[in-house]
């Protein structure tokens, strides 16, 4: 083999000549990025149209295109309500932008952050949109369309923003009025199976339910929590046990609001009885969302604690075939809770350039033909239908609009601590993850959650 | 090359100038290409290494921390242990594989020429032109309670031994682990194959007439003459071990718990997930120096002499 390497062969040259000056390039020049005083992102000021004040509510005859950034999940939904909205002004074309779930969260801000941002969003993380003036102050079209007066104002609630904390002061959010109910969703066959003939009416009367259903050889619960979405049965007992006010008061960043509380703590230890006395089946962490779809509508469970939004995908296969109840109250004839989100109602890019049609769009999720797509979506829109009690008769629509005016009875929707902030929404399908395995315990857990909590809050 | 003779004028001056014509033209050609380094490669890790002096959402303004970011790369339990399960990927990504594609070269090398040889060839770089993304999406079905990793365990009667692996915090990390063994694989084989067949054959026709049988043939002419392209094979997949995150991300995203966390998928999480640019920053800052403290040393050791 060829040994002998020229001693002045070009790279031997260039490699002995240039590396010295080579690399006091590299370091002047990394020096004076890092001297450059200025760090990132600081200059992204243009929030001089965040906050429009002459408004223009006669724009449904002008021809304009809207984009709605829409997830995987809700396409079919969010399409339902562009083509009503199409229909009712046909000047105005309103265009779909779908991402997948799990990256909605994470392209959104940069999304609207960007020159081609969308008109429409629906963003989890409304305190760093607003922080970071993404986000159009809505004031001007509230009053201009009178929305405060005709929206529930616990509807409107969630989509307002002062000082860093959600649930007064400027609205940045909004629309009319439904949502999802998050509650127990339950395959009828093996309920009749398991002789449930009634809607458990506590936590001790469902637990009896799940005993008898792993008695009798079924899975009690079907979760996915690869995912971490154990979350939805743990989010419903954490409501349960602290109160809706309690948690909800975490998620909108409420000063003194914390998880370390013994109610927490009641909730988490209820869901890690039910682990250890095997209601979960045991790969439970490797299944993810998708998979926990198939493992429902294949019968492979009793209970599947979930969110209405999940008809739009199983309801295909399964029509018929399964019901929903919402989450018992921790003891009988306690107060219902569960979470909840405004599927009516969405934001404004602040680089939105068509902010007054686009304020039309949420006007027009005021009306009756926008809450009729949300219910044919499977989401209960605010009706006055609250007198009925919960069933296992009735078609799943009815199920879930007595369900939800449960909740809405007794003020009872909260919202899913995962958006509290980010970091929680990363921490917290670890530790479930963990608890799952036994390898945390109770106490930790909730510990833990409180001090990345406490942590995100504090950099706000 | 014909390099700095005197030239029949002699004259110093353009005797100089042709010299910097020489040297300069080189890099007038390598131009464009470095530009793109400059402006993809060179210029992102700048600006990596800056953000990771800030706390930064991305998105709006930005406050300088100092060092406070990579003193939590090493406080912070989880970011220090992805570091951690990163090395011990390397046993996975690179160790089994370049002693399995040795192995499996040695035994092609007498299959050459033959249809089985190039059978067993296709099949065993079939691994390397499929994505590790897709490749994490399949094995995850496969490591599932019910797949086919537990079927044959069944099969064969070790069913006691079955479990959803990928959810079992004990055994996760080495399920990721196989996979990449298995992407891995393929690519080493080919190349310590084309390695082999530079060898000359009368090398081996020697050792053979002095008495040498297969095992002593393999180490006293095979390895030595494999020494460059071990290098490469040992190179490429410690890379790929220690900046490993499609596999990982798509198998387990990290979990349960933080059990599979790789310093890519903690990257990602920190950046896109928390929203916190500067500690992902610091975080992909060590990780490269660490990668460039482990790859640096080995281009020395496995250099020819």
């Amino acid at each position: 083999m060829p040994k002998q390497q020229h001693p002045t062969s070009p790279a031997r040259i260039v490699g002995r000549r240039l590396r010295a000056p080579l690399a006091a390039v590299a370091a002047a020049s990394a020096l004076a990025t890092l001297a450059a005083c200025s760090g990132p992102g600081s200059g992204s000021g243009s929030s001089a149209d965040a906050t429009p004040t002459a408004v223009n509510t006669a724009v449904g005859g002008t021809p304009a295109t809207l984009t709605l950034f829409s997830g995987a999940g809700l396409e079919k939904y969010e399409q339902g309500l562009a083509d009503a909205f199409m229909a009712k002004y046909p000047k105005l074309k309103l265009k779909l932008r779908v991402e997948a779930d799990n990256n909605y969260n994470t392209v959104l801000p940069r999304l609207l952050a960007s020159d081609s941002a969308p008109d429409i969003a629906a963003p989890n993380d409304l305190l760093g949109g607003v922080k970071d003036g993404l986000l159009t102050n809505l004031d001007a079209y509230d009053k201009a369309y009178g929305w405060s007066k005709k929206v529930p104002a616990s509807a409107l609630a969630p989509g307002r923003v002062s000082k860093g904390v959600i649930g007064s002061g400027a609205l940045y959010l909004a629309g009319g009025s439904a949502g999802p109910l998050t509650g127990v969703f339950y395959n009828k066959e093996l309920a009749a199976k398991v002789g449930m003939k009634t809607v458990p009416a506590s936590i001790a009367e469902l637990d009896a339910v799940m005993a008898k259903a792993k008695k009798s050889g079924i899975t009690p619960i079907v979760a996915s929590n690869q995912d971490g979405l154990i979350g939805h049965l743990y989010n419903l007992l954490l409501g349960d046990y602290m109160g809706a006010q309690k948690l909800s008061d975490i998620v909108y960043h409420k000063p003194g609001a914390t998880l370390d509380t013994p109610e927490a703590l009641k909730a988490t230890k209820t869901l890690q009885k039910w682990i250890k006395k095997g209601y979960f089946a045991s790969d439970v962490n490797a299944i993810n969302q998708e998979a926990s779809y198939g493992q429902f509508t294949g019968g492979k469970g009793l209970f599947f604690f979930q969110g209405s939004w999940i008809t739009q995908t199983i309801d295909k296969t399964f029509k018929g075939k399964y019901g929903v109840f919402p989450m018992p109250p921790a003891e009988k004839g306690g107060k219902y809770a569960g979470m909840t989100s405004n599927t009516l109602a969405y934001s404004i890019a602040a680089h939105s350039k068509h902010k007054d049609a686009a304020a039309l769009f949420l006007n027009f999720l005021t009306t009756p033909e926008a809450a009729k797509v949300a219910v044919d979506n499977g989401y209960a829109a605010v009706t006055s239908d609250s007198g009925k009690t919960p069933s296992l008769s009735g078609t799943l629509t009815e199920q879930i609009q007595t369900g939800y005016a449960a909740i809405a009875a007794d003020n009872g929707f909260d919202s899913w601590i995962q958006n509290a902030a980010p970091a929680v929404n990363t921490k917290l399908p670890q530790q479930l993850q963990l608890l799952v395995s036994g390898k945390v315990e109770p106490a930790a857990m909730v510990k833990t959650l409180q001090a990345t909590y406490a942590d995100a809050v504090k950099d706000n | 090359m014909p390099s700095t003779r005197p030239t029949r004028e002699g004259t110093a001056a353009r005797g100089r100038r042709r010299l910097w014509a020489r040297r300069w033209a080189g890099w007038l050609f390598a131009l464009p290409a470095l530009a793109f380094y400059g402006i993809f490669n060179f210029y992102p890790v700048l600006l990596s290494i800056q953000y990771s002096f800030y706390d930064w959402d991305g998105i709006g303004a930005s406050t300088w921390v100092g060092l406070k970011n990579y003193t939590e790369v090493f406080t912070d339990s989880e970011q220090f242990s992805s570091l951690l399960h990163a090395f011990y990927l390397i046993l996975f990504f690179t160790v089994l594989p370049v002693t399995l594609a040795l192995i499996t070269a040695s035994v092609l090398r007498q299959l050459q020429g033959r249809f089985t040889g190039a059978l067993a060839r296709t099949l065993l770089f079939l691994p390397q032109i499929i994505p590790g993304a897709a490749a994490g999406v399949a094995w995850t079905w496969m490591y599932s309670a019910n797949g086919v990793v537990n079927q044959t365990l069944r099969a064969v009667g070790l069913g006691s031994l079955a479990r959803a692996w990928l959810a079992d915090f004990d055994w996760a990390l080495t399920a990721v682990g196989f996979i990449g063994t298995w992407l891995s694989t393929g690519l080493c084989t080919m190349l310590l194959l084309a390695g082999i067949g530079k060898i000359d054959n009368s090398l081996y026709e020697a050792a053979r007439i002095d008495g040498a049988g297969p095992i002593r043939q393999f180490l006293a002419v095979t390895l030595p003459g494999l020494r460059n392209e071990i290098g490469v094979c040992v190179t490429i997949t410690i890379i790929a071990a220690l900046a490993s995150f499609d596999v990982v991300y798509l198998a387990t995203q990290g979990g349960p718990g933080t059990q599979t966390m790789v310093p890519g998928v903690a990257v990602y999480n920190l950046a896109f997930s928390d929203s916190r640019l500067g500690a992902a920053s610091a975080l992909a800052v060590v990780l490269a120096l660490i990668v460039i403290a482990v790859v640096a040393p080995l281009q020395r050791l496995f250099r020819e002499k």
